[in-house]
């Protein structure tokens, strides 16, 4: 009896140690899209690690919290460009990161969709057009995206139009005429043209993995048509083991269909890299945070 | 079709504890009920969640007549029309909302579901010159049907509006009264604003009010009503659930307005802000499995729920999901009525026992909640810090209707964003 006492506090023991804890912080709103992916991963991850899961819905109270986490747990968050610009414009709660602290990057440019058929893309891009535009926050940036880079490169005079909720109020108003065009998200943009409500013809970018054009190649001198942004998987407190545990874990997640993490991504073609080196995506980063800082 | 039943029982039961309950509210219930839904099919968390939104408006609706405490924002006209209800009308009254909330359920699915092909029209709704007439005229109704002078509402909703443009304003690109307090740039929050500054006042007058539990007789006649007038109810709720932000809280608000410009009759006025909110409950789910476009907080919780299943919004599927549940939301109504009605009697023994207790027990209890979750957040001294000013300024006001400071509120941001939209549209 002793000896099944004791094997049953040996293994109560070992399953203790083997779920590790992380503490994995939404340095997004309560119900965005940080907080649909942080809380993707934190029900993937469960069956390995005992997660205490954070979601105060404020970014610099996010940032407030993971700098306070014991320094010997391991604290997860995503951090993007457009935040970091927020924070440096307004000296409020800028992130550093090394190296070691990245388990994952991806960065996500916008599309042009349009619900009217006949807003097709060579309309968008015909010299002396004049169509409205509707668009997301931080809106100073994203209207610059349409005036200084649009409206410059191809002799425009399309209109942008700002909408404070996001991508769903940009598609109604694309939906009832509000605008002609419209700015979404990769995830959204491929939601949008599954829905069956419209097409998504130009990528933000100087590539595109997909069907879309790549509207920033068309000008490459001109580098405000760029629109998007730098997403950053960040790993504090962790050592060199514990790194490459989590980082397989969130890894595997992705790879796998049937997770909740995969289904975030379904049909988009965003190229996610696990093994980033400073050296050359530092400037990359810098650059992007630029873009946002706009004084 | 078990499962169904299953998420449906589930939804209602969270539904009725939040409807009785004043304050817990459906954004709580839903962050609460989040974990155990993530392994449920996108159709039976929109059952869930559809029933417990409709349940919580039924039952809420009884117990903001009987203890005249607000906890959900679509129970502010029933609150503010309270005192001038005669207390012999108040069993009839809570008989005619039972029935005219079913109505307006009834009529409001029939309506999806027969135009489940076509529903994409409702983004016709959404345009944002329509959303900003019908915020001014909103903002207008309350003003002009507040208990107090025009000078003290009008003020009360300039107060509202100030407070609720604190916090980062993404049109703007900068912090408004933030005072460099990080903690603040997410404004302040609706929760405690809503218990400060409408629920405690209320109470702290509702407590002197010669208004008792005790002497309401239970009406068990079939109310009278005139069903015209509920249809009509339930067309602007229908409508004013549509509007983003607000959904059932407009609702029951733009009726009210309406009604108010025709009738004195207190009993009237509050069935039609009562009716309109079960069919706002009904319509804000249409932006949501069409468009993918969550009204309020709540409705994004059960939509991510939903799309990490793997559900896509569309016509189709939308179609599909009101055909599908059509006679099961029915089902949810009739179960409502018999909550807020017949059962209405259970509740009411509850509430017999001591009503001043009960009144302190709800605040205690929304107090802890909210400190509760500020602890899961590491938010506590923001919180204690805003519910001390809250409170205070919530004492302060104890004698005013406090509806237009709290309509200030909840719209600020949005009267910036559309005013800007419309410049850049039309200017």
């Amino acid at each position: 009896m002793k000896k099944l006492l004791a094997l049953f506090a040996v293994a109560i023991m070992t399953f203790s140690a083997a779920a590790q804890n992380i503490t994995i912080v939404n340095t997004g709103s309560k119900t965005g899209g940080f907080y649909l992916e942080t809380n993707a991963f934190s029900q993937d991850l469960q069956n390995e690690f005992k997660i205490d899961y954070i979601n105060p819905g404020q970014s610099c109270l996010a940032i407030d919290i993971v700098n306070k986490v014991d320094k010997n747990i391991p604290v997860l968050f995503l951090w993007e460009t457009n935040f970091e610009g927020t924070a440096r414009r307004h000296s409020t709660c800028p992130v550093k990161f090394t190296e070691k602290e990245l388990i994952r990057v991806h960065y996500d440019a916008f599309y042009i969709c349009s619900a009217k058929p006949e807003m097709n893309a060579d309309r968008l891009i015909a010299a002396g057009s004049s169509y409205k535009i509707g668009h997301p926050i931080p809106a100073g940036v994203m209207a610059n995206s349409i005036t200084k880079g649009i409206n410059a490169s191809f002799k425009t005079s399309h209109k942008p139009v700002f909408y404070a909720d996001g991508a769903s109020s940009i598609i109604t108003a694309m939906l009832n005429g509000e605008v002609d065009y419209g700015m979404l998200s990769s995830k959204q943009a491929v939601k949008f043209a599954q829905s069956g409500h419209g097409t998504c013809m130009y990528r933000m970018d100087t590539s595109s993995a997909d069907t879309s054009i790549p509207l920033a190649a068309k000008d490459l001198a001109n580098k405000n048509i760029r629109a998007g942004y730098y997403v950053a998987f960040i790993l504090k407190n962790a050592t060199d083991a514990q790194r490459a545990k989590i980082q397989t874990a969130i890894k595997n997640a992705h790879l796998n269909p049937n997770s909740n993490t995969a289904k975030i991504w379904e049909g988009t073609r965003v190229k996610f890299e696990w093994d980033t080196k400073m050296s050359t995506f530092n400037q990359e980063w810098e650059d992007s945070v630029k873009s946002f800082d706009l004084k | 079709m078990i499962e169904h039943l299953l998420a449906i029982s589930a939804g209602a039961t969270v539904g009725m504890v939040t409807g009785i309950l004043p304050g817990l509210g459906v954004l709580v219930a839903m962050v609460v009920s989040a974990p155990f839904l993530a392994t449920w099919t996108p159709l039976d968390i929109f059952l869930f969640y559809a029933a417990l939104i409709q349940i919580s408006q039924f039952t809420g609706s009884v117990t903001t007549i009987y203890t005249g405490i607000a906890g959900e924002s679509s129970s502010i006209p029933t609150v503010s029309e309270l005192p001038r209800l005669p207390a012999a009308q108040f069993g009839d009254t809570i008989a005619a909302t039972a029935v005219g909330s079913l109505v307006a359920a009834i009529l409001s699915i029939s309506v999806c579901w027969i135009l489940a092909a076509h529903l994409s029209a409702m983004s016709y709704f959404l345009r944002t010159e329509l959303i900003t007439m019908l915020f001014v005229f909103a903002l207008i109704g309350v003003i002009k049907y507040s208990s107090d002078d025009w000078k003290t509402s009008t003020g009360l909703c300039l107060i509202g509006i100030l407070l609720g443009t604190v916090g980062y304003n993404p049109n703007l690109e900068t912090n408004i009264l933030t005072f460099g307090n990080s903690s603040l740039t997410g404004g302040v929050p609706m929760d405690l604003v809503l218990l400060c500054l409408f629920t405690f006042p209320q109470l702290c007058r509702l407590t002197n009010s010669t208004v008792t539990v005790n002497s309401i007789p239970l009406s068990w006649n079939w109310p009278r009503l005139n069903y015209l007038r509920v249809t009509q109810y339930s067309a602007v709720g229908f409508v004013g659930g549509l509007m983003p932000g607000l959904a059932m809280t407009f609702s029951s608000l733009l009726s009210y307005n309406l009604t108010c410009r025709t009738t004195t009759d207190s009993r009237e006025r509050i069935i039609s802000a009562e009716t309109a909110n079960n069919a706002g409950a009904v319509s804000q789910l249409i932006p949501m499995i069409i468009f993918g476009l969550p009204l309020v907080p709540s409705e994004a919780i059960a939509l991510s729920l939903m799309e990490l299943k793997g559900f896509t919004a569309s016509i189709a599927s939308a179609a599909a999901i009101f055909t599908s549940t059509a006679l099961l939301q029915i089902g949810v109504a009739v179960l409502g009525v018999v909550l807020a009605w017949p059962l209405v009697i259970q509740i009411l023994k509850i509430l017999k026992t001591n009503l001043i207790l009960f009144r302190i027990g709800i605040l205690a209890t929304l107090v802890l909640t909210i400190l509760y979750r500020s602890w899961l957040d590491h938010n506590m001294v923001f919180v204690l810090s805003c519910m001390a000013c809250l409170f205070l300024a919530g004492w302060t006001l104890r004698q005013k209707d406090t509806t237009g400071l709290i309509f200030g509120y909840l719209i600020s941001d949005r009267l910036l964003d559309y005013g800007l939209r419309l410049h850049s549209l039309y200017f």
